[in-house]
């Protein structure tokens, strides 16, 4: 009787297993390929977010006035305008107090996850920043490694037209996969032109020519020059951005157009209009995350939903609620748009499939200062939606003096003493695990009361 | 007699007790001396012999070299200008023409240091879309203007009669390849190229575009 021996074994196993996978690595990439399986949308609050007023808020019958030197909190609800309600907003049905700005968001209550008392370990703004979008703490002030959507990208593969598609944040890209970059837009105006030909780009014949001769042009020495796999690359890029413009996706973005009766649907539903900042507002940036999805254009979708957060002054009283209240209002759009929308091809909502993170650098203090203002407070929240989160739940919680963070059980996401600190890395691991990414360069595990 | 009948056993008893000790099992304790692995044993004397042969000249994995990469958008800002005489890409005409690298400078994926501090250096279909902008508006005015100048200043259209020369002239200036005379190695697609072009749609066009073609290559973005 013939033996097989462990070394023949292993042998016939890898040449089943090259079989097996050679045809994938031979194949050309599809450029417009089938849906991830997960869909994000990143939404950064930059400058700070006020959590009093949106995601943390305290009752005022509670937290009073008399009581701010014995609570170190000050809610001074008093001093924003009339326009907002001087109470939390909570929903019947709803386990999740909000504040006064948040009316926008409040009725998806049954899809979102609060996370509170989040430890960010730190009051810079580019610390906090990178911290959240790459899920590791910086080094110094830099970042310590690949941003989320790049590392989600590059796990998930070359799918979609842009990957990784970012407006108005930071990004970063240590996975190897070069598809996975973001790919860095200032405005919706830059994207629409990254989908149309520019007046002077190669057009009619000499484009048709220049694609026929790109199509069967050589590399020059491959073997030395291109052991990289680069120049390869670049000429793949050059396809699939022919692909791209001929896809006439460009129209898919036109929010201002005056014919076109789904981009004016989309303009009256965000409120996008030429007085409001037409196409770079943050209105346009959350109608394009929505088109995005919708057209399987982008995996990640990164977006800026407020800009202007940092008020240390009296501009708080104003400026931090406006700009809170309509980051709160299009995030609330976008989400009804993608729970009213069929998803032809993973079925369902695209709101089934989609996961998203919304996120600040930390939060503000407690107590205004003598300016009017608040300035930097440790202590971080996180609001999540969507797919694969635990929906109408608040995970966490500051202190109910000086808003500090507090550490928590981590399978029932109550405070407990002797507990678990929430951080970025913990959020950002839960919700990659949760979706069956590897959260290895993370080095953490999920906590299992933020997966679902 | 009292006390000496009290005594005598007593000092019996305590001899016999330090004759009758318990024999004692444990072994004692052989010392090894502790040798921490992580640290090569530096001080205990040996021969070079000790270790076996040596090979003091091993074969070497053939050296990689450079690798390849992309150009950025600076090298292209200062770049274009410098190969074409002074003309670059513009968005826009008349008084809102601006420099397309400025312009797009963030989507181009060029650092500024206030919200981006790394340049992203990945040839993106972003990236190759622009770049197919930027030639084609480049390309299009230079050509223009060779057609005033002579062939001596000209920036594109070496010669007119001679296709394999201004194919010559473009390959070394743009691809830093240098093709001699008589020869056409590498130029064979540029010459169908521009041999389709002229047919359809005469020089101007044809020589657009090879312009393209050639500042499109990667043989020019990467280097």
């Amino acid at each position: 009787m013939s033996t097989i021996h462990r070394r023949q074994l292993l042998q016939a196993l890898g040449i089943g297993a090259g079989a097996f996978l050679l045809p994938s690595v031979l194949s050309p990439r599809k450029a417009f390929a089938a849906a991830p399986s997960r869909s994000y949308v990143f939404c950064y609050f930059r400058g700070a977010w006020d959590i009093l007023l949106s995601l943390d808020p305290r009752d005022p019958s509670v937290f009073t006035e008399a009581r701010k030197a014995e609570t170190k909190i000050e809610l001074a609800w008093d001093q924003i305008p009339n326009a907002y309600p001087r109470t939390i907003i909570q929903p019947g049905g709803s386990n999740i107090p909000l504040g006064p700005v948040m009316g926008g968001i409040a009725p998806h209550y049954e899809k979102m996850c609060v996370v509170n008392g989040i430890s960010m370990d730190t009051v810079a703004h580019e610390v906090g920043r990178r911290y959240f979008i790459t899920g590791l703490p910086p080094r110094g002030t830099a970042a310590a490694g690949s941003a989320v959507p790049s590392r989600i990208a590059a796990q998930q593969g070359d799918l979609l037209p842009f990957p990784n598609l970012v407006m108005g944040a930071e990004t970063y890209n240590d996975t190897g996969s070069a598809f996975a970059s973001g790919l860095t837009v200032n405005s919706v105006t830059d994207l629409i032109t990254a989908l149309t030909d520019g007046p002077e780009a190669p057009s009619g014949n000499v484009r048709a020519r220049l694609d026929e001769h790109r199509a069967a042009h050589p590399l020059c020495d491959p073997s030395r020059n291109d052991r990289r796999g680069l120049l390869s690359l670049f000429q793949g890029s050059q396809q699939k951005a022919r692909q791209l413009v001929s896809s006439g996706l460009s129209s898919k973005f036109q929010f201002l157009s005056n014919t076109d009766s789904e981009m004016m649907g989309l303009a009256s539903r965000y409120g996008i209009n030429n007085q409001g900042g037409g196409l770079a507002s943050i209105q346009a940036q959350a109608a394009m995350a929505f088109q995005a999805l919708k057209y399987e254009l982008a995996q990640c979708v990164t977006v800026e939903l407020a800009r202007d957060l940092d008020t240390h002054d009296a501009t708080w009283a104003d400026e931090h609620p406006a700009q809170l209240s309509a980051a709160f209002d299009a995030l609330g759009q976008l989400v009804t748009d993608l729970e009213s929308t069929p998803d032809p091809s993973r079925g369902g909502t695209l709101l089934d499939h989609t996961t998203i993170v919304c996120y600040s650098e930390f939060s503000r203090t407690g107590l205004l200062n003598s300016r009017g203002g608040r300035d930097h407070s440790l202590t971080g929240s996180a609001l999540l939606l969507g797919a694969g989160v635990p929906g109408n739940k608040v995970v966490g919680r500051s202190s109910d003096v000086g808003l500090g963070p507090q550490p928590i059980n981590p399978n029932t996401g109550e405070v407990q003493d002797g507990g678990t600190f929430i951080t970025p890395t913990l959020v950002i691991a839960s919700l990659m695990e949760q979706a069956g990414y590897d959260t290895t360069k993370l080095r953490a595990q999920g906590l299992p009361c933020l997966m679902v | 007699m009292n006390r000496l009948a009290f005594v005598a056993p007593l000092a019996a008893l305590t001899l016999w007790g330090c004759d009758v000790q318990a024999p004692n099992t444990t072994p004692d304790p052989v010392i090894v001396p502790y040798v921490d692995p992580t640290v090569p044993d530096h001080w205990t004397p040996t021969t070079p012999t000790d270790q076996g042969p040596v090979d003091l000249d091993p074969p070497q994995a053939p050296l990689e070299g450079k690798v390849a990469r992309r150009i950025t958008i600076d090298q292209l800002r200062q770049s274009i200008p410098a190969l074409f005489d002074g003309i670059t890409w513009t968005i826009g005409t008349g008084r809102n023409a601006r420099e397309g690298f400025d312009q797009l400078s963030g989507s181009l994926g060029e650092a500024d240091y206030i919200q981006a501090t790394n340049e992203n250096l990945e040839p993106t279909p972003l990236f190759a879309k622009f770049m197919d902008d930027m030639a084609g508006d480049v390309c299009a005015k230079a050509v223009a203007r060779d057609a005033t100048k002579p062939e001596g200043d000209r920036v594109v259209v070496a010669s007119d009669s001679d296709v394999a020369a201004s194919l010559r002239f473009l390959r070394l200036k743009l691809h830093g390849i240098y093709v001699p005379a008589g020869n056409t190695e590498g130029l064979e697609p540029y010459l169908e190229l521009h041999q389709r072009l002229f047919e359809s749609d005469g020089a101007n066009t044809a020589w657009i575009g090879v312009c393209v073609a050639m500042l499109t290559a990667p043989e020019m973005m990467t280097y």
